[in-house]
């Protein structure tokens, strides 16, 4: 692992904290400011800085370092955490991010002169007592109190006041020994003592044995050990934050079993002080330091892998469900097709796919974690407040989804804002809260995550957006739609409803590229609106892009792969089910509802049957055209298949979704269904005619 | 009694450059040293100060600001403090 490897590690971890410290100060907002809350803040802050100094970002460390005086004023109690505080931290860890983002890409780092103003202004103010209440022993004996304070100080073993092993009935005890490499680099082993004190940490026993008559000291070397009762409510993680960066530079023990660490003298002379067993770290203690073992063990439970690693294994895996495919299809030559050994190793090859597959996947958290600021910006930017609320946010999803969501997503949410959501006044007018709410969800459902994108706001204006239409061409003036019809006439390309373009959401490019980018996902995307009460964008999204279930059907010489999210049902007609539209046309009545049965023939050309009585019937459902009954000559198989680019190794051709290899080693196009079935007609004609 | 006057901050580089002054101090007799304008205090001098006491048990610390204060109490040594023997 080289340097870049670990800078990556540690902008990796920066993501990590800073959706750490923005889900406190959510916290915060919403009401929770209890010290763990305000600790995760802190450090998550803390972390940052740590690698900022490591890697050398000055400007991100420098600002770390403020944002953090600030935060452990507010964790001291120092500061009062108002409403007002909560929303310029929010302003402050958005500004954090620049400055990650900047250091990240080598870009300058952002201008952050008016929030370090804000943020001191703020540290300015309350600072009555500049030492924090939980700092030191808590009870400094009072100064005249000289003879007990010459006895501590000859005393061996630097026994401190305040110890009272009553007292910390319920702590653990650390013990930390900072050597040479501790004072440098800017690294001061004093603060990391505050550090411990600020959360709620006192030192109980100060290790000077090793310190040396002054002729002999070494500047450079560490002499002092400490030992510091921690309160059991402190775990051993938020300790070992304290250190993350430290490294070798100090050494730790914890529990009342241990003593605090050996001096490391250069000259073997000196050994002699380097075993001391202060008295502090031998008082007798309860059991209570129990739990910081119990958490250092659950602490290894994951590791990192490099995405490209994980990549290979899942390539992989595909080819071994192909590999699968071609021995199943070999033993079926064999008439094996049913042996128990091939169904085991069916039920296995699956479970791997699923198992590799779960690597890659993520909770959507990640994309929603993001939307909090977005909301800040907006409100900046159109006035609207806008309250969020997220449910769902562990359900899972492919990483290459999720990372290709976030665009989609966040037009959608400008969209909702700038258009959806009316301004304060209007909506109070509306007899609805001033604050706008939007609302995300996420849930899995048969095989697909949906993902739904609610405002309250003013509903989509039918009207409007048909006359809008009308006027930009996109529908002839007599035309006659139905209201959803009407709704999907704003993913035309080129549409835009709002009276003036704003500089939020675009210029009416935004949502047919929000639907493509959906769409290029295998996803799709509907409208529910609601005139006056709100509109929902709902997406349907594959759980993963690898490897899919599909139906393999025949069509003349050739098998094509339907997906399987498409299909409905399959059939084989009556005579009396069809009925002729125009002159080529054949629709089928399915239970009282006609569909177009179109025939799959035009993408292999060739011969197929041409006779829906003959052939079989595949109803598949759309996004956009509802459903339609694709013509093949007959249904083979229904199995997994492993998704291979067309665009990547060929060129893209209209109609085809890619292309699979099946288990005869056969290359089998997969049916794009959506598009099938839009350039068979105008969606219009399309639509089930009831 | 020689005075000695601790920087404002007393980070590793300034202990470095007061070790040797304070050195010839402690040999030449009783030593006063004045903490008042200390903000900042780092682990070197702590070091510096327990090993000059532990040498010359009559120095004294006076005048400490409350930076220095806070700074001893963290690490447990408010004893240094003290008047100093035979002060």
């Amino acid at each position: 692992m080289n340097s870049d490897d670990i800078q990556n590690i540690f902008f990796v971890e920066c993501d990590e904290s800073l959706e750490a410290a923005e889900a406190g100060l959510d916290a915060c907002k919403a009401g929770t400011q209890d010290g763990e809350t305000i600790n995760a803040i802190f450090r998550a802050v803390h972390s940052i800085k740590g690698g900022a100094g490591a890697f050398g970002y000055a400007a991100l460390q420098a600002y770390t370092h403020c944002f953090e005086t600030l935060l452990a004023q507010v964790r001291a109690g120092t500061t009062a955490l108002t409403p007002d505080l909560v929303d310029m931290l929010l302003l402050a860890l958005d500004c954090l991010r620049d400055h990650v983002d900047a250091a990240r890409s080598g870009s300058p780092a952002p201008d952050d002169t008016a929030i370090i103003a804000r943020m001191e202004e703020a540290l300015a103010e309350p600072q009555a007592d500049p030492s924090p209440p939980a700092a030191g022993s808590g009870q400094a004996a009072p100064e005249d109190d000289l003879d007990a304070m010459l006895d501590d100080l000859l005393a061996p073993r630097g026994e401190v006041e305040g110890a009272d092993p009553a007292d910390t009935a319920s702590d653990w005890q650390l013990h930390l020994r900072p050597h040479a490499g501790a004072m440098e680099n800017g690294s001061e082993p004093l603060l990391w003592l505050r550090e411990l004190a600020a959360l709620g940490g006192t030192c109980i026993a100060c290790d000077t044995s090793a310190i040396p008559p002054l002729a002999e000291l070494d500047i450079e070397q560490g002499y002092l050990g400490w030992t510091f009762a921690m309160p059991s409510q402190v775990s051993r993680e938020q300790v070992d934050d304290i250190f993350d960066f430290v490294g070798e530079d100090c050494s730790l023990a914890y529990g009342t079993g241990e003593a605090i660490p050996p001096v490391r003298l250069p000259e073997p002379a000196r050994e002699q002080a380097g075993n001391p067993a202060p008295a502090g770290a031998e008082e007798p203690s309860p059991p209570a330091n129990e739990p910081p073992a119990t958490r250092s063990a659950a602490a290894t439970q994951s590791i990192r892998v490099d995405l490209a690693k994980l990549d290979k294994l899942i390539d992989g895996v595909g080819e071994l469900v192909i590999a699968q495919a071609m021995l199943a299809q070999r033993l079926s030559n064999d008439g094996l097709a049913h042996i128990e050994e091939l169904a085991m190793l069916d039920g296995l090859v699956r479970d791997i796919q699923e198992h590799a597959m779960a690597f890659r996947a993520q909770p959507i958290g990640s994309v929603f974690s993001r939307v909090p600021r977005l909301l800040r910006e907006l409100a900046g930017t159109t006035g609207k407040h806008v309250k969020l609320e997220v449910s769902g946010e562990t359900t899972e999803l492919d990483k290459t989804v999720i990372e290709r969501l976030s665009e989609p997503l966040t037009h959608l949410i400008r969209n909702a804002v700038d258009h959806g959501i009316e301004d304060a006044a209007q909506r109070q007018a509306a007899g609805k809260n001033p604050e706008g709410t939007l609302s995300l969800s996420a849930e899995q459902k048969a095989g697909r995550i949906v993902i739904r994108i609610a405002d309250d706001g003013r509903g989509i204006d039918a009207d409007k957006v048909l006359a809008k239409a009308v006027a930009n061409g996109l529908v002839a003036p007599d035309t006659r739609l139905s209201t959803d019809e009407i709704n999907d006439l704003i993913f035309a390309p080129g549409f835009s409803t709002a009276e003036q373009v704003s500089s939020v959401s675009g210029r009416g490019v935004g949502m047919d590229v929000v639907r493509q980018n959906v769409k290029e996902l295998g996803g799709r995307i509907s409208i529910e609106s609601e005139p006056g009460k709100g509109t929902a964008f709902v997406l349907a999204l594959p759980l993963t892009l690898a490897i899919s279930d599909g139906m393999i059907v025949q069509v003349g010489d050739q098998s094509l792969v339907v997906p399987l999210a498409h299909v409905v049902e399959s059939l084989r007609p009556q005579p009396g089910d069809l009925k002729g539209m125009g002159a080529k046309r054949l629709m089928l009545n399915v239970r009282g509802r006609f569909v177009p049965i179109l025939p799959l023939s035009g993408i292999t050309g060739g011969s197929a049957v041409d006779d829906p009585c003959r052939g079989v019937l595949v109803i598949v459902d759309t996004e956009r055209c509802g459903q339609a009954a694709l013509l093949v000559d007959a249904i083979s198989d229904q199995r997994q298949f492993v998704i291979k680019s067309l665009d990547t190794h060929y060129r893209s051709v209209e109609g085809v979704a890619g292309a699979t290899i099946l288990g005869n080693g056969r290359v089998a196009l997969i049916v794009d269904v959506d598009q099938i079935v839009q350039s068979a007609g105008a969606a219009s004609s399309l639509q089930a005619a009831a | 009694m020689t005075t000695i006057e601790l920087p404002t901050h007393c980070d590793r580089k300034a202990t470095a450059a007061l070790l040797p002054e304070l050195l010839d101090a402690v040999d030449a007799g009783p030593v006063r040293i004045d903490g008042a304008k200390v903000e900042r205090m780092g682990m070197a001098m702590l070091q510096v100060l327990l090993a000059a006491r532990r040498s010359a048990p009559a120095l004294k610390l006076a005048d400490p600001s409350g930076a220095m204060r806070e700074a001893l109490s963290l690490a447990g040594q408010q004893s240094l403090l003290d008047e100093g023997e035979g002060a």
